[in-house]
């Protein structure tokens, strides 16, 4: 026994020749013998764990996994025992650290902090919890438990923690699909409560699933009664109190889950993930300043301690980038760019950031400036301008979209997408030839030709000869996949062209594909508002009548025509929509920034008050009322007809660039 | 010559009133002989006088062996700057370094010593964050004393050395230093349009004036007078009148707030502050008065964006009224009305310091505006004087017949009146020992335990009204007392039930007690049970006792405000219980008090509903009908408010303000042409339209402060009710 220790793997496995490879190399050169316990792979499973010189054995599977993993630990012979999953894999500079570990008298057992990545690929998003992962061979340290089986080992004897990390790849989302685990899991969780109805670990491990699933009701009833059931020193408790608070939120029951938060809290009072929960539950109920509060306090806590399971950043660039949102709801827009720049650098790869810096450079005034902070922020640089160029193009910010393009190295993307991007970039700035030129060059091969046949025909409709487009349409026809597209497009030609002489003898829509259909024309529609085509415009929402017309519909039209500055017809979509039954706080707020337009200060005002006295939460609605005030005093100072016009010129100036005033119509806006 | 004395020459220094330094410091030479304290004052004062040379002559009695020596050699040389005498300079430096001053002091007076002789350039001076921040410090202080001694240029210039020194702070402090002796750029600068508009509001700001008042019904309408209708409203909190103060200021159009006065005028001023609404507040005394020219140019000052106060210029009137002298000094009177600003110290009270350090780099600027103050006039003192004198007489006849306790019951009386509590109580203490005659006995008794309470000795106090009750069984003075003593130990409902009693006895019979106060039996104990009730949390109790006050004293009116005050802190439904209750009995005077005191709290449907109370009974007014536009316009009935607003005829005082409103109404309602005419119609002042500009801006103010209110992060809402209400909103 002077010798030094001897260390066991311990491992359960069924089908992973996918990550076995990365995981058995990762602790082979620190552990003295490797068990193997095959519950039914039909996969090279047990060829490849031999090939890491591991001890393979056949064990039947019966749905219990502490008897599977029992099994194991029965045929180690080390003074240790290392406990790891397939698709987990040993941090390589943790492994060096890892046997010296083993000399201290003192400690039975070791905690490792498991690092799970959470999203498509391994990236930002993850979440951490520890787990036991290390302990001495002795015959009473056996799992208990079918699934999500535990070791019974006493807190206070000589447990330790070394921040030794494991990383785990079975959440990905691919793996979780492709693995079926959730309906795998499910089926023994069923199984379990069907037997034992008052295991809280089970009602945990169930509402876990459920929640997965996006089934929140069932999900939130399974919290609720583990939760009283549970005992609150269990380890998994602090996960259970949040993952019941996400489940309420989602549910758009805030109440209940700040109630849950907040006693949650006293237990537990530095799990920063709880304050970031509350911080989004505020934010939701549009009590900003609270949010503002709560993710600052995020910022403030530093990680929470290793034994919570916590979402990657939620102290750092998730904390920070959520003031940023919280701010462009408060229309702080300066201030919520700081933040989306300040969550950038923290984590260059984190894109939610990114988009929101580019829909803000569409109401600020310092674009340019501002555009060259993103840039240099950028890494990977081919990759992630492609991707500001696409938005900035999506923001109908064309010249700058076509200075990013410009920046692009030629092979970095597929140059199809890139031509399309530069064809719908000239589209936008009407240099119609040019665009059609660049869109003609793309291959029918490329994934990007079907698009680029859409701008085509919008470069001729546009331009001397419309009739030119059925060229592009009768094209399109043969591409499988664009039906709908196909249809609206070539309904609409006919439409403009005239050769359609009589809309009654078209052939109607589809309707089992309405929705797609509707959605086509607005996206036409709002392109043809955008050219400065209302006419054109007029004439493609008067196809959406056929899809039956829904005020929902007509709402969006008539938004996107206040967008461009089509009041007129705004204000007829807007008043169709609500006609048609719509009852939407943001249709009246258009309104009602369209009466203030029109001059119409008392509707407006009393517009506004309508609004507030249903939503008092309403920012938009105290910043468009007294909007319509302060335009009255400029208009009671500034109106025709009477003897001192012109004598408060200075006045009336400085009343202009107030703020609130000089700021952009999107303010009124939700 | 104590301690207090040099404390109030030096801040007298502080506050730059030179002048009355020097008088003070003459007359302190005079009785205690020449100190370096004085000394260094004195130099400090003639320099601030434009009198260097003579400045000089006094620093120059300093000796070393003073601990502040180094300062006294610092400002010597400073008085050699202002006069260009360069070798003086010189030899001075030598004496500074033997003085023993600190490196900074020595390198900083060496640096501007250079530059202001031979203009010397430097390179960056220290790197050392902690050094650059003390020599920077040494800097500013010379900078200080060269714009004591009236040198702005050269101060200026040595500032200059802040820039070369690794302290970001230091030229923002000069700047600061700079707008204290009102060498600023905005107020100075080439007037250009933009920079004169942005400088100023774009709303009209709120004025209000707060004064505290005990006694001073001679002075009053002086005072208030002054500052009728340039002040937007005026508060004036009592501390315990027993003259017709109170009604006087009320008549004159005041709020006036009854208010304990517990030995803290600070407490009492911030009171004052509390009540206020205005933007701006105006600290005005009884005895004093704004100067009848400065009218206009206090509107003025208060529309300045940047500034958040003004020291104003004392008059202190002096000697006969026939033809006074007058002393000069300056107080900071005008500031920027915000919660943080608040006053200290019970006796000197102060604010400034509160202001800088609530909101550092503040701006505190001088004005030319000017209060006129009267207390020190003969007739002022005179009057003072009749209450000593009349000690002195009691006094006499107390050494005359010692052993006579009327006598002495006369000189505790005359104590009383000098609120001199502890000598009083002495005296009457011995007058009562022995029998007491029932009629001068009552008076005797109440007058001791009055002084045992404001002594503070409350529970002597109760036990030995107990004890006194026995042999005035109907006085129910005492049990009023009681109930004051037992309030201020904070046991309430033992109070409640003591003013109950009260009411109970009703008012004590004149014979055979004497000296028995108006009220304590009726009104006073209604008033004063109402108070408690409502510290207990019984509003509906409150609002009834606050109601038969009113009625047992009509005419006064305090009571009302109070009863206001309750319904608009209370839940709405019961707020509409309560005036139910109310609507049953109440007069319509007391009515159109409460609509009125509704309209100024912002309960603009309590004060419809009362006005429509009024007028369901025949009874009305232009006032009212003034009013009542006034509600619907805030509850956007605009059609409604303009014909209310139109009824107002040009007789009735409010009716600028109505037809402005009448004109906000017509526009609001989007009835332009009928607003232009309208606008046409009242003829050719070219401010009408001002007004009903601002009348629009008042509603947008109203919306944006409310948006505020639930989200206090907005920016735009924050930026654009700092640009219209001037300064920035905290």
């Amino acid at each position: 026994m002077n010798a030094s220790p001897k260390l066991s793997l311990c491992m359960i496995v069924r089908d992973e020749e996918e990550f076995l490879g990365r995981c058995l190399a990762s602790v082979r050169a620190v552990v003295d013998e490797i068990i193997v316990v095959d519950t039914g792979s039909a996969d090279r499973t047990a060829e490849i764990a031999r090939s890491y010189g591991a001890r393979v054995f056949n064990f039947t599977w019966r749905d219990d996994f502490a008897a599977a993993r029992n099994f194991s630990l029965d045929r180690a012979t080390g003074d240790w025992i290392l406990y790891l999953d397939a698709d987990e894999e040993l941090v390589l500079e943790d492994a060096a650290r890892l046997r010296p570990l083993l000399d201290d008298p003192n400690v039975n057992a070791y905690l490792f902090q498991t690092i799970s990545f959470t999203g498509d690929t391994p990236g930002p998003a993850r979440v951490s919890c520890v787990h036991l992962r290390l302990f001495r061979n002795r015959p009473e340290h056996r799992y208990v438990g079918a699934i999500h089986e535990r070791l019974p080992i006493d807190p206070h004897s000589g447990l330790a923690y070394r921040n030794l990390r494991i990383l785990h790849y079975g959440y990905l989302t691919g793996v979780v699909r492709s693995k079926g685990k959730i309906a795998r899991n499910l089926k023994i969780l069923r199984h379990l409560a069907a037997r034992d109805p008052d295991d809280p670990f089970t009602l945990y491990n169930l509402g876990t699933e459920y929640l997965r699933q996006g089934h929140n009701r069932q999900a939130a009833r399974a919290f609720a009664r583990a939760q009283k059931l549970i005992d609150a020193a269990s380890g998994w408790a602090p996960e259970l109190a949040k993952k019941y608070a996400i489940c309420l939120m989602e549910l758009g029951d805030y109440t209940g889950a700040l109630d849950q938060l907040n006693k949650s809290l006293e237990v537990y009072p530095d799990y920063a993930d709880l304050v970031f929960l509350q911080g989004c539950c505020r934010h939701r109920q549009k009590l900003y300043s609270s949010a503002l509060a709560a993710f600052g306090r995020c910022c403030e806590m530093g990680s929470p301690p290793i034994f919570y399971p916590s979402d990657d950043g939620v102290t750092t660039y998730q904390a920070v980038f959520c003031q940023g949102l919280v701010h462009q709801d408060l229309k702080n827009y300066n201030r919520a760019v700081e933040y989306y720049l300040q969550a950038l650098k923290m984590k260059p790869d984190y894109r939610p950031p990114l988009l929101c810096l580019v829909q803000a450079l569409t109401v600020g005034e310092n674009d340019r400036e501002l555009l060259t902070v993103i840039s240099e922020r950028l890494e990977c640089p081919a990759d992630a301008r492609f991707f500001l160029a696409t938005h900035l193009a999506a923001a109908r910010r064309y010249t700058l979209a076509q200075e990013q393009i410009g920046l692009i190295g030629e092979k970095a993307v597929p140059p199809a997408e890139l031509s399309l991007l530069r064809g719908i970039c000239l589209l936008g700035i009407k240099r119609l030839r040019e665009a059609a030129e660049i869109l003609m060059l793309i291959s029918p091969d490329s994934p990007a030709y079907p698009r680029a046949l859409l701008h085509l025909c919008l470069c001729d409709w546009l331009g001397p000869a419309p009739r030119e487009a059925s060229v592009w349409l009768r094209r399109l026809g043969r591409v499988p996949g664009w039906r709908v597209e196909s249809e609206v497009y070539g309904r609409f030609h006919r439409l403009v062209t005239g050769t359609g002489r009589d809309t009654g003898r078209e052939a109607a829509f589809s309707p089992v594909r309405a929705k797609r259909h509707i959605s086509r024309i607005l996206d036409l529609t709002g392109k043809l508002f955008e050219l400065d085509r209302p006419d054109l415009a007029r004439l493609a929402v008067s196809m959406a009548g056929e899809c039956g017309e829904r005020p929902e519909s007509l709402a969006q039209v008539g938004r996107m025509a206040a967008d461009f500055g089509y009041f007129f017809e705004a204000e007829e979509f807007l008043r169709k929509a609500r006609m048609g039954g719509l009852r939407d706080v943001a249709v009246e707020l258009e309104l009602a920034a369209l009466r203030i337009k029109s001059g119409q200060l008392r509707s407006a005002g009393r517009s506004y008050r309508e609004i507030l006295e249903a939503h008092p939460q309403s920012l938009e609605s105290y910043l468009g009322w007294a909007r319509a005030f302060i335009e009255g005093a400029v208009k009671a100072l500034d109106a025709g007809g009477n003897k001192f016009r012109g004598m408060w010129t200075r006045e009336v100036q400085a009343l202009r660039s107030l703020p609130l005033m000089a700021a952009p119509d999107r303010l009124l806006r939700p | 010559m104590g301690e207090t004395g040099i404390d109030r020459i030096e801040r007298m220094v502080a506050f730059r009133s030179f002048a009355r330094a020097m008088s003070e410091i003459r007359l302190a030479e005079a009785s205690d002989g020449v100190s370096p304290e004085l000394a260094y004052l004195q130099g400090m004062s003639l320099l601030g006088l434009g009198r260097e040379d003579e400045a000089r002559v006094a620093l120059e009695r300093i000796g070393p062996g003073w601990r502040r020596y180094p300062e006294a050699v610092s400002l010597l040389l400073v008085c050699a700057w202002i006069s260009d005498d360069w070798p003086a300079s010189g030899a001075i430096l030598e004496k500074l370094a033997l003085a023993g001053a600190d490196k900074y002091r020595l390198s900083a007076a060496r640096h501007i010593h250079r530059l202001l002789m031979e203009g010397g350039g430097f390179g960056t001076i220290s790197h050392d964050p902690e050094d650059s921040r003390n020599y920077g410090q040494a800097i500013l202080e010379f900078v200080e004393w060269l714009l004591v001694g009236g040198k702005p240029d050269k101060a200026r210039k040595t500032a200059k050395l802040l820039a070369l020194v690794n302290w970001s702070d230091g030229l923002a402090q000069a700047e600061a230093l700079y707008t204290a002796f009102e060498i600023n750029d905005i107020s100075g600068g080439d007037g250009s349009a933009g920079t004169a508009l942005t400088g100023r509001c774009l709303l009209r700001p709120r004025l209000s004036l707060c004064m505290i008042v005990k006694d001073e019904e001679q002075d009053l309408k002086r005072s208030l007078g002054s500052i009728g209708g340039v002040a937007d409203e005026m508060v004036v909190v009592d501390t315990g009148s027993t003259d017709a103060t109170a009604d006087l200021a009320r008549r004159l159009g005041a709020r006036v707030i009854g208010h304990v006065w517990k030995e803290d005028f600070a407490e009492a001023r911030n009171r004052s502050l509390e009540e206020s609404l205005g933007d701006w507040a105006l600290v005005l005394d009884a005895d004093e008065e704004l100067h009848p020219d400065d009218r206009e140019l206090l509107r003025e000052l208060i529309r300045d964006r940047n500034a958040e106060g003004y020291l104003v210029r004392m008059l202190n009137l002096v000697g006969g009224s026939s033809a006074p002298d007058v002393e000069n000094g300056i107080s900071l009177r005008l500031f920027r009305l915000r919660p943080e600003y608040r006053f200290t110290g019970a006796l000197h009270e102060q604010i400034a310091e509160n202001i800088i350090k609530a909101r550092p780099g503040a701006i505190l600027a001088k004005s030319a505006l000017r209060i006129v103050h009267h207390g020190y006039t003969d007739e002022a003192i005179t009057a003072k004087n009749k209450k000593h004198r009349n000690l002195k007489i009691a006094q006499a006849e107390v050494e005359k017949y010692p052993d006579d306790r009327f006598r002495r019951f006369n000189l505790g009386i005359e104590f009383m009146r000098l609120e001199n509590w502890a000598e009083a109580c002495e005296h009457l203490a011995a007058a009562r020992e022995g029998p007491l005659g029932t009629y001068w006995g009552s008076k005797m008794v109440k007058a001791h335990n009055l002084c045992l309470i404001h002594l503070n000795q409350i529970n002597r106090a109760l036990l030995q009204i107990s004890s006194d009750l026995l042999t005035f069984p109907q006085l129910t003075d005492l049990v009023y007392l009681k109930g004051v003593g037992l309030q201020m130990l904070g046991r309430w409902s033992e109070a409640a039930d003591e003013f109950r009693r009260c009411l109970e006895m009703g008012p004590a019979p004149v014979p055979p007690y004497a000296g028995v106060e108006e009220g304590l039996g009726g009104h006073k104990a209604h008033y004063a049970l109402g108070q408690v009730l409502e510290t207990l949390g019984d509003r509906t109790g409150a609002a009834e006792s606050y109601l038969k006050a009113a009625r047992a004293h009509s005419g006064w009116l305090l009571p009302v405000e109070c009863l206001a005050k309750l319904i608009l802190r209370s839940e709405p439904a019961e707020a509409d219980e309560m005036l139910e209750k109310l609507f049953g009995s109440a007069q319509p005077d007391e009515l159109a008090l409460l609509a009125e005191l509704f309209c100024a709290g912002r309960a603009y449907e309590l004060g419809l509903k009362s006005i429509g109370r009024i007028m369901e009974n025949g009874q009305g007014g232009d006032r009212l009908n003034y009013l009542k536009g006034l509600c619907l316009l805030k509850l956007t009935d605009y059609r409604a408010a303009c014909q209310e607003f139109l009824k107002v005829p040009p007789t009735s005082p409010d009716y600028r303000n109505a037809a402005v409103r009448a004109c906000f109404c017509l526009w609001a309602d989007d009835r332009f042409e009928e607003a232009g005419a309208f606008l046409k119609s009242l003829g050719t002042e070219r401010a009408l339209q001002a007004d009903v500009a601002e009348v629009f801006l008042q509603e947008a103010v109203e919306v944006l402060e409310e948006g505020l209110r639930r989200f206090p992060d907005s920016e735009i809402l924050i930026n654009t009710l700092g640009r219209l209400k001037g300064g920035t909103v905290a």
